[in-house]
């Protein structure tokens, strides 16, 4: 297999030929794969600091060591090179060290001791410093000793001299890794022609599909899986492609670490082969059986009328939703894109209050993962400060509540198989927004506390009542959209004002991109969805009172009729405006009378009449306690 | 093979440990523990053939280091010996990486183990048997008893046959019963930690009365949590069977 190489190592092989100061920043903490074999096994994981030590010794450097303000500077690879290291800058070593401070500008110090190295002539050397970016506490206020430090680093890199060694020419290299390359003074590496940045980012694809299809493929496996399961994918070699294919794509924004941790974790359950991509599940939720992969496709097919029981007169934004839901369930909901780490799916509900939204998303959730409690919802009205992102994804540490994490990240790690539902999404700060672009667009998110929280098993619903109502120039709010509109105008006014909003209101078209076609308005509650809430509600109250007092409560046909064009007769409010007309003219009339007549359990009521005029509304009823007639 | 000559195989549990990126220092190569001698070849494998010299004390390796010592007393406590097992030998490592540059294996060193990963790995018994003579994974269990016998019944099965000591038999039924089970469980961590098998079928046996015979599947003893389980109820939940220990117990509590 050819070897594979990344985009930092060529830029290592250019500069370390002609720049004697290196920078290598960004994800300097991870493993890497050492791309041809040497001094180190092709395809082998290892720290950064033993591919450079393998990297440099493999292309004629001699003395190769490593610095660090804690420890000084050593050579856990090769103790013989710090002691020629020691020899050419006329130091000492005490315990496989050389001890030597960071700061100042004495003759023991570390950067003098460096500055010595680079100057001499007759041995190649790389000096490595690990964890540069903590040697000072901020660039911006370093003290003189401090600068002079840099200084001397400065100069060592200005007088770094070339050596001639068996593999033709070599200058003396200092190496800085740091986590990113403002950690250090601007003047040290700014406008510095003796100076490199190179950018370490984490495994590309082509990077990952090397991991999994290169050398490293068997070791994935427990020795007697690989024996047994092989022989079935060297005969089907296209079923091991696609599983290494899918792996890929799973492992979108891992390190190398964690690709390491993957392989590990493979190797320890003895997952069979065809099960390689159930680690990804293992690894970042702790299971190995995800719930999408058990729904019942059964109870799915049933799910449009198992919905309509719930939420009344909203076809078409059911039909939306289940839409998302069954792209999730084949797996199609990441083909239009290369990252399938993201949300399963992403729904924006829009439409006037009280017409379901929140209600189809309970709904959803308990039709996925079996509990409704599955839903995590988060009022965003309490997310209107610029700094509630700190609350929602916690606050970084020394802060105040830092312990505690964030309310978002908390919810997702406790239980990454959930609906996630943002409700009146328009009140979070725009700060906010922000986050949720990193979320809907890489499906991960780094908590306060350095947890990655993975939403990638999650479906995210926002509500909104955008484009309900429109300000006028003087900033007075106009209905957009009336009860009398029909549903296709409703929903053509509704989305034109969310992408006004989006687009000139707040001025970030690209959340609105990223939302895409999955804007779902919801319907006014019409006249027929208005009665079948109101039965709905009724009979609700019949079953808890038969159930909870032994009271049969029978409503005549006339008094029902009272009722419902009393509750019925403003729908602009929706089902929550049907319910508290309920309560106005059914529950609190009937609790009222029950009391008075001492009517507590074990009896039949039936209502008579409905007196919705008065005030407060009453009714008359009849009782027959069980025995006896009232 | 005579005993003085050097089996390539002979440092298995030291090189084959876990290769894949964890490239061991000078330091780490300077702890390690001397190998084991080379081990007697025959058709199967008997570990050991009588007057043959007893192996060095001691496993190399950290994990295998802290295997329990095999006891001095003729009559060894059996209360957390079934916890430990040997290290487990990483085959798809071993076929996957390219020489370790410690100065741990010779290139010939290495290229036998190569060989010997993709022999092992495609199912073949006779490698099987080579490795177990090299690295003689029960060799620890000999104060316990010194009669093994190991066969490849098949690419996924090993069975295993050992002779009680009656001294082991001669406490309560429970406490016999304690010391067969612990011992099978042993047995069958050590032999799916050095093979790629699928199960291991152990037999006891004394004076030609079975005592035990249970099948141990490689899964249970890669993921039993050991130290949590009693040993004989262990190997009764997964369908072994005791004999009669009657005769060499004594009955009392």
């Amino acid at each position: 297999m050819e070897a594979l190489i990344s985009k930092w190592h060529r830029e290592l092989e250019l500069f370390s030929a002609i720049k004697p100061l290196l920078i290598l920043e960004g994800n300097v903490l991870d493993q890497y794969r050492y791309p041809v074999s040497g001094s180190i096994p092709e395809d082998s994981l290892v720290p950064l600091s033993r591919y450079l030590m393998g990297y440099f010794a493999d292309n004629g450097w001699s003395e190769i060591v490593f610095y660090s303000n804690l420890m000084g500077f050593m050579n856990p690879y090769d103790p013989s090179m710090l002691q020629r290291y020691a020899a050419a800058v006329g130091a000492k070593t005490d315990k496989g060290v050389i001890p030597a401070e960071f700061k100042g500008n004495k003759a023991e110090t570390a950067p003098n001791l460096i500055r010595k190295a680079m100057s001499q002539d007759r041995t190649a050397t790389v000096t490595v410093l690990e964890l540069a970016s903590h040697y000072i506490t901020t660039p911006d206020r370093m003290d003189q000793a401090d600068v002079n430090s840099f200084n001397l680093l400065l100069q060592a890199a200005l007088s770094s001299s070339t050596v001639r060694t068996p593999m033709g020419r070599r200058q003396n290299l200092l190496i800085l890794l740091v986590n990113k390359v403002n950690d250090l003074p601007a003047w040290f590496y700014l406008n510095n022609p003796v100076s490199q940045t190179i950018t370490l980012e984490a495994p590309d694809r082509e990077e990952r599909k090397r991991l999994i299809s290169g050398r490293a493929f068997p070791t994935f496996f427990d020795s007697a899986v690989y024996r047994t399961d092989m022989p079935y994918y060297r005969e089907h070699p296209d079923e091991l492609e696609k599983l290494r294919e899918k792996f890929v794509a799973l492992t979108e924004g891992m390190t190398f670490t964690e690709l390491d941790a993957l392989r590990r974790l493979s190797k320890r359950e003895c997952m069979p082969i065809r099960d390689l991509n159930k680690v990804v599940d293992l690894y970042k939720y702790g299971i190995s059986e995800n719930p999408w992969q058990t729904l019942s496709m059964a109870s799915l097919r049933t799910a449009k009328q198992d919905f309509e029981k719930r939420i009344k007169g909203q076809d078409a934004a059911l039909e939306r939703t289940l839409d998302v839901v069954k792209r999730a369930v084949t797996g199609m909901n990441g083909l239009s894109s290369s990252n399938t780490a993201k949300p399963k799916g992403v729904l924006f509900y829009a439409g006037p209050t009280g017409v379901g939204k929140t209600e189809t998303a309970k709904a959803l959730a308990e039709k996925l993962f079996g509990d409704e409690s599955a839903c995590v919802r988060f009022d965003m009205s309490e997310y209107g400060q610029s700094h509630s992102d700190q609350k929602l994804m916690g606050a970084p540490p020394g802060y105040v509540g830092y312990e505690a994490g964030g309310q978002l990240t908390n919810a997702v790690k406790k239980n990454p198989f959930c609906i996630l539902l943002f409700d009146e999404i328009e009140k979070a700060h725009a700060t906010i927004l922000d986050k949720f672009l990193q979320i809907l667009e890489d499906g991960r998110m780094t908590d306060g506390q350095g947890n990655t929280v993975y939403f990638s098993e999650t479906i995210i619903i926002f509500t909104s009542n955008l484009g309900i109502y429109v300000e006028d120039a003087l900033g007075n709010r106009h209905a957009n959209v009336t009860m009398d509109m029909d549903y296709p105008t409703v929903q053509a006014k509704v989305r034109q004002g969310i992408e006004d909003y989006f687009k000139l209101e707040l001025g970030r078209p690209e959340i609105l991109n990223r939302i895409g076609e999955n804007i779902v308005v919801f319907d006014y509650i019409r006249r027929d969805a208005g009665e079948h809430i109101l039965r709905a509600q009724v009979d609700k109250i019949i079953r808890r009172l038969e159930e909870q007092k032994r009271i049969r409560l029978t409503v005549t046909d006339e008094a029902y009729d009272e009722l419902r064009e009393a509750a019925l007769r403003d729908l602009s409010n929706g089902g929550r405006g049907i319910g508290n007309q309920v309560e106005s003219l059914l529950i609190n009339p009937l609790s009222r009378w029950l009391f008075d007549n001492e009517v507590l359990e074990r009896a039949a009521v039936t209502v008579e009449h409905f007196d919705t005029a008065s005030n407060p509304p009453s009714m008359r009823c009849r009782a027959e306690r069980d025995g006896e007639e009232g | 093979m005579a005993d003085n000559e050097k089996n390539p195989l002979d440092n298995l549990y030291e090189i084959v440990g876990d290769l894949w990126g964890t490239l061991r220092t000078d330091a780490a190569k300077a702890a390690a523990a001397p190998v084991k001698p080379a081990y007697k070849t025959s058709g199967t494998v008997d570990l050991p053939t009588k007057g043959e010299k007893p192996a060095q004390e001691g496993a190399p390796g950290q994990e295998a280091a802290e295997k329990a010592a095999p006891p001095k007393d003729s009559k060894p406590p059996f209360e957390a010996f079934w916890k430990m097992a040997d290290e487990t030998v990483d085959w798809t490592d071993a076929l996957a990486s390219a020489m370790p540059t410690d100065g741990s294996v010779t290139e010939e060193q290495w290229q036998v183990y190569h060989e010997k990963a993709e022999q092992v790995l495609s199912g073949d018994i006779r490698a099987y048997t080579d490795v177990m003579k090299a690295a003689r994974p029960l060799d620890d269990l000999k104060p316990y008893t010194d009669t093994f016998r190991v066969q490849a019944v098949d690419a996924d099965t090993l069975a295993v046959t050992f002779e009680a000591l009656p001294e082991q038999l001669a406490g309560t039924v429970a406490e016999a019963r304690h010391y067969l089970a612990g011992l099978a469980l042993r047995c069958a961590r050590d032999l799916t930690a050095l093979l790629p098998v699928l199960r291991v079928e152990v037999t006891a046996t004394l004076a030609g009365e079975e005592l035990l015979h249970v099948t141990l599947t490689r899964r249970e003893m890669h993921q039993v949590r050991f130290a949590f389980i009693d040993p004989e109820q262990y190997i009764r939940e997964n369908g072994g069977i005791f004999g009669r220990i009657e005769p060499w117990a004594m009955e009392q509590q």
